[in-house]
């Protein structure tokens, strides 16, 4: 193990957060380390999804410290935390959150033209995860002419084609049934195997904790062990 | 029809705890909104107010001799013998009636300009000033008609002339001072015997009239023997409307042709007439923004739907019917048309004080004279604008509400998805029905009044399915803009993206592209109809103005002036060494067929001469008649033609003071100095019929060597009360009277555009607002509220360029249309077509870059609007 990845990937230190006084998150402390694959449950409104948003760059932390690969959040600009969403943070959605006028294979693609790389580098990436995610023959379809589980398998082409160091995921099988819900959960695992990507996994589900090392529970703004 | 006992009271619920409180919630938007409503109804208020105020003023000159007549006796010559007064006595036997014969004339102050163009007219009338005490006796004590003091002037260098006070004080003058004044070509004194009243008792005389003594004016205009009409007042009592009938019945039996007997009605309704395309074609463009103002507030309603189908779904699914949802939306129209036409209505009054000169003076310059510089407040026309923004804000809300209520509550609880907006708009067969439509309207034939007046309701109704139709087939065009744009944008995301947008460009994208289609093909329209009136003026000034000089007395620029040259001025000057030869021309307003036309009298060797004379539609092969053959022979305008459908080999009656000439008219050329229609004759033979030798204008050609300038002056110093233009001078007039004709029609262009362009920016709105769930995923890819802002202007200019290219080529139909047809059947003129192609460019290039930069700030403004980090 090399210096750099005994260094955590991800570290948010006594993260705070509220809406109107209401306070969201209370002193939220999570480590995840490269390639890791970590679970975090919680019933509604815990804050599950604001922690998300925190970690992925969406939304400011009104307290707290969070460093992504040792660079500091709070020293990054708007433009700056953009450009690692760009390069090395992914998002999957509950709502698949496709582009709606775009392809799957356009969707798939569209991170890499934000990145500015070469056709011949976005159809090759695209074939690779279109095949990956065994969606090459509906390449040429658009979002609503899927069903939920394609639609999840282009999100997470997706997510995966700029190589992301993480992906968070929140409730990626919160809208499908059970059979799609651990098909996908196992490309997850897989394909994050592959790319030796983190994965931060927010889930209702227990079942979808069997694709992770670990599993954090929520509740009311705070964080404990699971299991 | 389902229906709902809660009705009125989920109605009123809706309405005070969802409606109101939206409009709370986003005042700006529905201040907007109702401003934009109010623009559109302000702006046909205004040009309605504006129009009236202008016939008003053809009213006022025509009223305020003896009050209001109850009968006008004219000739349809243009004047009338002195000799007429008893004849007229003779016709109407025993009957009571007072007989007021008048004479009128223009004056100008005399100006200290050589070419002396844009003066003020002043009416000056001439009456029997003792005649007109009887106007008491008449009225049984309750009128006072222009109550002259009669006290004997002293000390007088002029004949006493009455003036209104506010001329008085607007150019100084006192009472019993001398004032000057040019009539026909000559600077004479006047003296100020008195005020004309202005009480509230008495009429209200235009502030540019002037009463003298009727021998007096006959004397300074040469006429001592003519009038141009005389007002009959019967007395009043219980026999006055049978007298007034019998009146009637007897000047028409005992008139042999001589004389024309009307009433004030009549006589405003003739003025009504002379205006009615001029005013019609305002009254239309002033719908323009109305229209696109239609737009705006579907627009805007349809972005509320869009903003509010969560709560519609949860209403629906609270039990609350489809009906009461529609319902609510209507009511939600109908207020905001309310509340912009109450708002409109206020703007368009004030507006309209702004427009009512520019109006005024176009009307003054090509029709009569008129000095309304306000216009005043109005019912009718107030309940008329109401009408029409009412009625617009329930089209514009009909939709919105019929989607609201027929969008199924699943569907809309998915707040985000992309919704198609307006289905018809989806429709392209729609789009093509409606163009099949306006091509069965394009040969419809004008409308022609009982009074004469032609309106071009064929090309009105062809105009509208043409710009429904072309709103609706607009939409063809969003494919091959986004397959451009993805091929552009291969390299760039943002155009990329936006490329996306428009490959499935929903009925909200075409709506926004159908406003804009509306404003630019109106505006092109337009300008297409200005470029090709001012080519086709261009090409006939080339042809008609090739004289050295021109000589008009001053005054001339107002269509009323009836100042003219004496044959002592014009014989004067083509003695003059410096000539080496000159056109004199006169005419006579008089009535063919009822209509007023123009009588003309040119010189067949000059002014009709092949290398000098007009633009010839079909050239005379000779202009005198064979030897043997005893005919007049005359030639028409294409307006008198298309007018009184006369072709080449008619023979027609023409009246004239000494009687009716048969003229044989032998060819028709261009005319766009009026649309009246002209019949030109000799010169000779029109004076002798008119027993008046005088001129009304001039051409001189200059022997070469002389000085133009040096001759210019000498004659100016010679001849103070005339006219003397050089070529260059009068052309400058011209296209100074063209843009002052055109002025309004430039604003309302204008307006159209702006109100469009806010159409497009509040479309966008609503569409990103659909979208933001697509916003927040592009921001989680990395996509900066920059980029965003940049991709919506990508689509805005997507869309804008849609607009534009439909809108371009609906403006080249709309353009024909007006053109070959609305202007032909309105003016029975024929202009060359010419597409304005710098002014499509600028309107391009402003249109794309206000889209843009909207697109931008909206983008912007949805994408920072969203949590913020980036």
């Amino acid at each position: 193990m090399d210096a750099t990845q005994a260094v955590p990937l991800l570290v948010a230190s006594q993260l705070t957060k509220s809406f109107g006084g209401t306070p969201v998150l209370r002193a939220v402390d999570l480590e995840i380390g490269r390639g890791e694959c970590v679970a975090l449950i919680g019933p509604s409104g815990s804050g599950k999804s604001t922690l998300l948003h925190c970690l992925g760059g969406l939304e400011r932390p009104d307290g707290g410290s969070l460093t992504f690969d040792g660079q500091p959040f709070a020293e990054l600009t708007d433009e700056a935390l953009a450009d690692l969403r760009r390069r090395r943070l992914s998002s999957i959605f509950q709502f698949f959150h496709l582009l709606p006028t775009l392809t799957a294979e356009e969707n798939i693609a569209f991170p890499l033209r934000l990145l500015g790389l070469d056709r011949q580098i976005r159809e090759s990436r695209v074939n690779e995860l279109l095949e990956q995610t065994k969606l090459t023959s509906r390449r040429a379809a658009f979002p609503h002419e899927l069903s939920g589980g394609e639609q999840q398998r282009v999100a997470i082409a997706r997510a995966l084609i700029i190589h992301p160091a993480m992906i968070l995921a929140d409730e990626p099988t919160g809208n499908l049934d059970s059979t799609t819900g651990n098909v996908i959960l196992d490309l997850i695992e897989s394909l994050t195997e592959t790319y030796e990507t983190a994965l931060l996994l927010v889930t209702h589900s227990r079942e979808a904790t069997r694709v992770c090392h670990r599993t954090l529970r929520m509740r009311d703004g705070q964080l404990d062990h699971a299991d | 029809m389902p229906t709902d006992p809660l009705r009125p009271r989920v109605l009123g619920h809706l309405w005070s705890h969802f409606t109101w409180r939206h409009w709370c919630h986003t005042p700006w938007r529905t201040v907007i909104l109702i401003g934009i409503l109010a623009l559109g109804v302000a702006v046909f208020f205004s040009i309605r107010l504006a129009n009236r105020a202008a016939i008003a003023g053809f009213q006022l000159f025509s009223e305020n001799v003896t009050g209001t007549s109850d009968l006008v006796i004219t000739s349809p010559a243009g004047k009338l013998p002195v000799t007429v007064l008893p004849q007229i006595r003779e016709a109407l036997g025993d009957l009571p009636a007072g007989l007021f014969p008048v004479l009128e004339s223009t004056a100008v102050l005399p100006s200290d300009t050589v070419a002396g163009h844009g003066q003020q007219t002043f009416e000056m009338l001439g009456v029997d000033l003792a005649a007109l005490s009887n106007i008491v006796y008449l009225s049984g004590g309750s009128e006072v008609p222009l109550n002259v003091r009669m006290s004997p002037v002293t000390a007088a260098s002029g004949p006493p002339i009455y003036v209104t006070r506010a001329a008085a004080e607007a150019h100084r003058w006192r009472e019993n001072e001398d004032v000057q004044l040019t009539i026909d070509d000559s600077i004479h004194t006047l003296h100020v015997a008195g005020f004309l009243p202005s009480s509230e008792f008495s009429i209200q005389a235009p502030d540019r009239l002037i009463v003298i003594d009727l021998p007096a004016l006959q004397q300074l205009t040469g006429q001592t023997e003519e009038i141009h009409r005389v007002e009959l007042r019967i007395p009043s009592g219980h026999w006055e409307s049978e007298w007034r009938r019998v009146a009637r019945e007897r000047l028409e039996k005992g008139s042999e042709e001589r004389w024309l007997v009307e009433t004030p009605d009549q006589r405003r309704e003739s003025g009504r007439m002379m205006t009615q395309a001029f005013r019609l074609n305002l009254s239309i463009l002033s719908c323009l923004a109305l229209l696109v103002g239609i737009y705006l507030i579907l627009q805007a309603l349809e972005a509320a739907v869009v903003r509010r189908r969560p709560e519609i779904a949860t209403l629906r699914a609270l039990g609350v019917s489809p009906f009461a949802i529609r319902r609510a939306w209507q009511f939600e129209a109908l207020i905001l048309g309310l509340l912009g036409t109450v708002i409109g209505l206020l703007l368009g009054w004030a507006l309209a004080q702004l427009t009512v000169r520019a109006i005024a003076q176009t009307v003054n310059t090509l029709y009569y004279s008129n000095t309304t510089e306000a216009a005043a407040w109005h019912w009718g026309e107030a309940a008329l604008a109401s009408a029409l923004g009412i009625l617009a804000s329930g089209v514009a809300g009909w939709l919105p509400a019929r989607d609201a209520s027929l969008t199924p509550p699943a569907q809309m609880l998915q707040r985000g998805t992309r919704a198609d907006g307006l289905k018809v708009l989806l429709k392209p067969w729609v789009g093509i029905v409606f163009v099949l439509l306006a091509l069965a309207a394009h040969g419809a034939p004008a409308w022609r009044t009982a009074q004469g007046g032609v309106l071009p309701l064929g090309g009105y109704v062809a105009a509208f399915f043409w710009v429904a139709g072309a709103g609706i087939l607009a939409g063809l065009w969003f494919p091959c803009i986004a397959r451009l744009g993805g091929r552009l944008g291969q390299r760039v995301p943002e155009l990329f993206y936006a490329a996306s947008q428009l490959l499935q460009a929903t009925g909200r994208h075409r709506l926004a592209t159908a406003g804009l289609v509306v404003a630019v093909a109106m505006a092109g329209g337009m300008s297409i109809l200005v470029g090709s009136f001012e080519q086709t003026v261009q090409r006939w000034l080339d042809q008609v103005m090739k004289a050295d000089l021109f000589i008009a007395p001053q005054g001339s620029g107002n269509a009323s002036s009836r100042n003219r040259l004496s044959e002592q001025t014009w014989r004067a000057l083509i003695a003059d060494a410096a000539v080496a030869n000159a056109e004199v021309s006169q005419f006579h307003r008089i009535r063919y067929e009822g209509v007023p036309v123009i009588l003309a009298g040119v010189g067949f060797e000059g002014a009709l001469a092949p290398e000098s004379g007009p633009i010839w539609l079909e050239e005379p092969e000779s202009m005198d008649p064979p030897p043997g053959v005893d005919e007049i022979w005359g030639v028409m305008s294409e307006p008198f033609a298309y007018r009184f459908h006369h072709a080449v080999g008619d023979m027609i009656d023409v009246p004239t003071p000494t009687g009716v000439l048969a003229v044989r008219l032998v060819g028709i050329y261009a005319d766009y100095g009026n649309e009246f229609g002209t019949i030109a004759i000799e010169r000779e033979t029109l004076a002798r019929a008119f027993e008046d030798s005088r001129a009304a204008r001039m051409a001189i050609h200059l022997r070469s060597g002389e000085s133009l300038t040096e001759t210019q002056e000498r004659w100016a110093r010679s001849f103070p009360g005339m006219v003397i233009s050089n070529n260059r001078q009068l052309r400058e007039e011209a296209v100074r009277i063209f843009h002052q004709t055109f002025a309004v029609t430039h604003g309302l262009k204008w307006i159209g555009i702006l109100v469009a362009i806010a159409g497009l920016g509040l479309a966008l709105a609503s569409m990103l607002l659909e979208r933001s769930r697509e916003l927040a995923t592009l921001r989680a890819l990395g996509m900066t509220p920059a980029r965003t802002a940049r991709a919506t202007a990508w689509e805005s200019l997507g869309i804008a360029l849609a607009g534009l290219v439909t809108g371009f080529l609906l403006s080249v139909v709309l353009g024909h249309l007006i053109v070959y047809v609305i202007n032909r059947q309105a003016f029975g003129w024929t202009l060359l077509f010419t597409l304005p192609w710098q002014e499509f460019l600028i309107l391009a290039l402003g249109v794309c870059a206000v889209s843009g930069l909207v697109g931008y700030g909206i983008g912007r403004r949805q994408a920072a609007s969203l949590r913020t980090g980036g």
